[in-house]
């Protein structure tokens, strides 16, 4: 069977920062943008011979605000990886956010055929309490315009924002449902040095209580299975067939190169990272796979790892392939974690998995599995 | 009196803290070339760093100078004072030990609490006070107040006090001229029976546990056989010498010298502070006055964080009291927090420094539990036990009364807060004994507090009460009967021995819930409920719930959140590990120990 591997490719980008956003990410400006891409076909080609032996199956833009950078660099990127790698991409997905100006149909003839919209809630109120830079209208309008032209998208759903209640989350999500075959739903978790965790702490914005938000998630996963759209991972949701093979590959172990400043990769057993500032990335400084950080991953940390991302989907973990895959065996290797976790998993013969109703106990479960 | 003790002075400094003690210690060994200003620290006789770092002196250590007066050569032995409340009766021995003392002053702020109870403490001594006034190079500097607050406050003459600035060295000279001038030689006989009074011990790991002394009557060299004249316990002296201020042995120390006796003493609580050594040969008829055995006022288990490290924290227990006599310790065993050891200090400062040193100088977490006293409990059988840990104290019905310790506490303030200090005193079951106006601007209050109520919060309040302006001073004064009960607290149904607390009846119901709802904020979630619960004997008296965890779980972990997950759960599973079981519930350490930590809240 051929090697295969994800590329993902970073597109440090924004227009502004939202409230609750602890990523790193630039104001864009053309200037440094028309650089940062050059920087990243730069770090492509030189990653091409050692890692030709692979097949590129999937591709991912991921920011940031990816689309912001245009169709244009977007098509150069996408050659730039063909040229480099033997590629037969299954899925293309980009990140965008919604914009009034994008032309979508140029991002569909550069390659791109899955975009991911971050539309967070499709409440005014909660938008502007969030640093959103649009309305629930032009969210709607941006997913109305782009399923003209694509067939594969989905959608950021966050819960727990200012002013979001159980209801008007529920709503989001319904309203998405009608249109799209995939949505992305994730719990806040408020990051120091935010925005908002400067209001929170001020007082000046409340958020709601954690159990409020853990039921905005039950009600929410409830209506999108309603509309026939199913859990595949914690924050993952989507009509059978149309989940992220990209994103699979993270929760299965599987390989993927990372480009652009602060990208990470997997690939022959190593974990590696760039450096994260931009100015370091476009210089040339320590970039191509691993400026910043590279470990080979022990074999004992490699089952770790495995059963940790495993965990996190529905599915759970393929005991077969575990075992076949490090000559071990799962069940006497991590015997006192699956006693101790007996009321919280499953196991249906040949997938060991969290219980449905207990998928958000996940930390408290891979905990056990930790050394 | 013979010419060789008329050469001698034996003298301290007094003041309170902050006015410049330690500083004009050091200027005084820098002047007469004690030390070189090369080998200057700062604060050269406060040896620990704690000391260092807080400006307090818990470890005494005298020294030896020579000054030329006059074409005389004269010895000078400073003697430092340690500077707490919680040190009262070790004042009190250095005092004894000396002629006089320097009352340094501070010409910014006059005089206060601890310059009054220590000039006192002085004059209660029989000593020869030289006032000083320090700080004169500060623009806000005002010495004619001074002169005028101790003359009218305490009652000594201050026209010609010296004016210094410790820190700038100005006017050193004038305090050591004074010191020769004014403060009487010491008078003692040298043909008499040796009584040296100890006024401090220390631990020297090659020559065992060593006296700190001022020689009164007779004299001692290597060889003599000494006893203690409090336990009649004896030694063969091996080795007297002086501070210099490191140790110097000498051939003899005579009547009126100040240094120190090592006798290949085994245990520091045999060279008690206070007590006369004499002679074995030729034992003295009378030990010196004012002896007391002191005895801790305040109690808390210390348990190690990782109970794996008991034996560490035991070592370190050990290692710290062969330097102090007043620390007290022995095993103690906890349903939650597993084995210990129940201490004893001198007051909360004291129980502070030892949990200080034995988190630097061990480098030990700990988990402490809230300080307590030491209970009479008089049992309906006629026995008569003594409590000092809240979980230990016998079922009510065995208890026909219970006495905790009460202290005299003396509250210097302002006028203006003498409405809310008697208030807080009363609230704190104080009884009012008197109220004296010291002068316009400062009042001494004087109440009887439970000891309890004053190692609760009892400082803190005072000092948000008059923002900051009053200061306290207490001494034990015996024990009292109240309606005091035991206030457990239930995890899960299950009591935490560890929170137990013994409280006034009244107290009882806020008290627990108030903690009932520090713990409900401090708990980690659960897989399940727990409830909290304040209970008094077998009646609930608080409840709360902490609800159980509905998700424990990272939203997000892609590509870039691998290594990074791995390391939080890697580091959460450690962190677990250091929690305490409290039957089926989990607590950091560190949520146990806010919970302990009171506030003015309840």
């Amino acid at each position: 069977m051929t090697k295969t591997r994800g590329i993902y490719i970073h597109i440090p980008f924004c227009t502004g920062k939202c409230f609750y956003c602890d990523f790193y990410s630039v104001k864009a400006n053309e200037n440094l943008m028309a650089k940062y891409v050059s920087a990243l076909k730069c770090e492509i080609r030189s990653s091409a011979g050692k890692f030709s032996e692979a097949v590129a199956d999937t591709l991912y833009f991921g920011g940031g605000t990816p689309s912001l950078v245009g169709a244009e660099r977007i098509a150069e990127i996408i050659k730039t990886v063909k040229d480099c790698f033997p590629a037969a991409f299954g899925e293309v997905s980009m990140e965008c956010n919604p914009q009034p100006d994008i032309d979508y149909a140029a991002y569909r003839d550069a390659g791109v055929d899955r975009l991911s919209m971050g539309v967070q809630s499709l409440d005014d109120e909660t938008l502007r309490l969030s640093g959103r830079r649009h309305s629930a209208s032009e969210a709607a309008e941006a997913l109305e315009r782009a399923g003209r032209v694509f067939g594969n998208i989905s959608a950021d759903v966050m819960l727990g924002l200012p002013a979001q209640s159980v209801r008007s989350a529920v709503e989001t999500v319904s309203r998405l449902a009608e249109r799209l075959k995939h949505v992305s739903m994730y719990m806040l978790k408020l990051e120091k040095g935010t925005a908002l965790y400067k209001s929170v702490s001020e007082k000046t914005v409340s958020l709601p209580s954690e159990d409020e938000t853990v039921d905005m998630y039950d009600a929410c996963m409830a209506e999108l299975h309603k509309k026939g759209i199913y859990r595949y991972e914690i924050s993952n949701f989507a009509v059978k067939g149309f989940e992220s093979r990209h994103n699979l590959k993270y929760w299965h172990r599987e390989e993927y190169l990372g480009f652009g400043a602060a990208a990470h990769g997997f690939a022959d057993n190593i974990r590696y990272a760039n450096p994260r500032s931009l100015n370091a990335y476009i210089a040339g400084l320590n970039f191509a796979s691993g400026g910043a950080e590279s470990y080979a991953v022990s074999s004992e940390d490699a089952e770790e790892e495995a059963v940790m991302l495993a965990l996190r989907t529905d599915k759970g973990l393929d005991v077969e392939r575990f075992n076949a895959e490090f000559g071990s065996d799962f069940f006497s290797r991590f015997s006192d974690a699956i006693e101790k976790c007996r009321e919280l998993t499953e196991f249906d013969g040949r997938f060991f998995r969290i219980k449905p109703r207990k998928l958000l106990f996940e930390s408290y479960v891979a905990r056990e599995f930790m050394r | 009196m013979n010419s060789r003790q008329s050469s001698i002075r034996n003298f301290c400094i007094v003041a309170h803290i902050d006015h410049g003690k330690s500083t004009l210690a050091d200027r005084l060994m820098e002047f007469t070339e004690q030390v070189s200003k090369r080998d200057m620290k700062e604060q050269l006789l406060d040896s620990m760093d704690i000391e260092r770092e807080r400006g307090i002196t818990i470890k005494l250590t005298p020294v030896r100078m020579f000054y030329h007066y006059k074409g005389e050569e004269y010895t000078l032995n400073l003697i430092d004072t340690p500077g707490h409340v919680d040190f009262t009766y070790e004042v009190s021995r250095s005092l004894a030990a000396c002629e006089g003392a320097i009352l340094i002053v501070d010409a910014t702020q006059g005089i206060e609490a601890q310059t009054l109870t220590n000039a006192y403490l002085a004059i209660d001594n029989n000593l020869e006070i030289i006032p000083v006034i320090n700080k004169i190079d500060l623009p806000s500097a005002d010495p004619d107040a001074c002169k005028k607050e101790i003359e009218e406050i305490i009652g000594l003459p201050a026209d010609d006090a010296p004016l210094i600035s410790a820190k700038e060295g100005i006017n050193i000279e004038a305090v050591l001229n004074a010191v020769i001038e004014k403060l009487p030689a010491p008078s003692g006989d040298e043909s008499k029976p040796l009584r040296a009074l100890i006024f401090d011990s220390t631990y020297d790991n090659y020559k065992g546990a060593i006296c700190l002394v001022r020689i009164v009557d007779g004299s001692v060299r290597p060889g003599t056989g000494i006893t203690m004249m409090s336990t009649g316990k004896s030694f063969e002296c091996t080795e007297v010498g002086v501070f210099t201020p490191e140790m110097r042995p000498v051939e003899e120390l005579k009547a009126g010298d100040v240094g120190y006796i090592a006798a290949s003493i085994k245990n520091v609580k045999d060279t008690a502070v206070g007590d006369t050594v004499t002679a074995t040969a030729t034992p003295a008829p009378e030990p010196l006055k004012g002896y007391k055995k002191i005895s801790p006022m305040v109690f808390a288990g210390i348990y190690p964080a990782d109970g794996s490290k008991y034996n560490d924290l035991r070592d370190a227990l050990d290692k710290l009291s062969l330097n102090d006599a007043s620390l007290v310790y022995e095993p103690e065993a906890s349903g939650a927090l597993g084995f210990g050891f129940r201490c004893g200090f001198l007051g909360l400062l004291h129980m502070e420094i030892i949990e200080e040193r034995l988190e630097r100088e061990f480098d030990l977490d700990l988990v402490t539990t809230a300080p307590s006293v030491s209970y009479i409990v008089n049992k309906t059988n006629g026995e008569k036990l003594e409590v000092e840990n809240p979980s230990h104290l016998p079922p009510p019905t065995e208890i026909e009364s219970i006495e905790e310790p009460i202290v005299k506490a003396e509250i210097y303030t302002p006028p203006e807060y003498v409405g809310s200090i008697m208030e807080l005193c009363q609230e704190k079951r104080g009884t009012f004994v008197d109220l004296t106006y010291l002068d316009q601007s400062r009042v001494k209050i004087y109440y009887t507090i439970p000891l309890a109520e004053i190692i609760y919060d009892f400082f803190d309040s005072l000092k948000s009460r008059t923002r900051g302006y009053a200061s306290l001073e207490y001494e034990p004064e015996g024990y009292r009967a109240d309606s005091l009960v035991k206030l457990d607290f239930l995890l899960n149904g299950e009591t935490c021995d560890a929170l137990s607390l013994i409280v006034h009846k009244d107290k009882a119901y806020a008290r627990g819930r108030s903690i009932c709802e520090r713990l409900k904020d401090v708990i980690p979630r659960q897989m399940f409920e727990i409830p909290v619960q304040a209970a008094i004997g077998s009646k609930i008296i608080a409840r709360e719930t902490v609800k159980a965890l509905r998700k424990d779980v990272l939203a997000k972990c892609y590509g870039g959140d691998i290594t990074r997950k791995k390391k939080l759960l890697e580091k959460q599973k450690e962190g677990k590990k250091r929690m305490r079981q409290f039957g089926s519930v989990a607590i950091p350490s560190e949520a146990f120990m806010s919970i302990l930590k009171f506030d003015d809240k309840d």
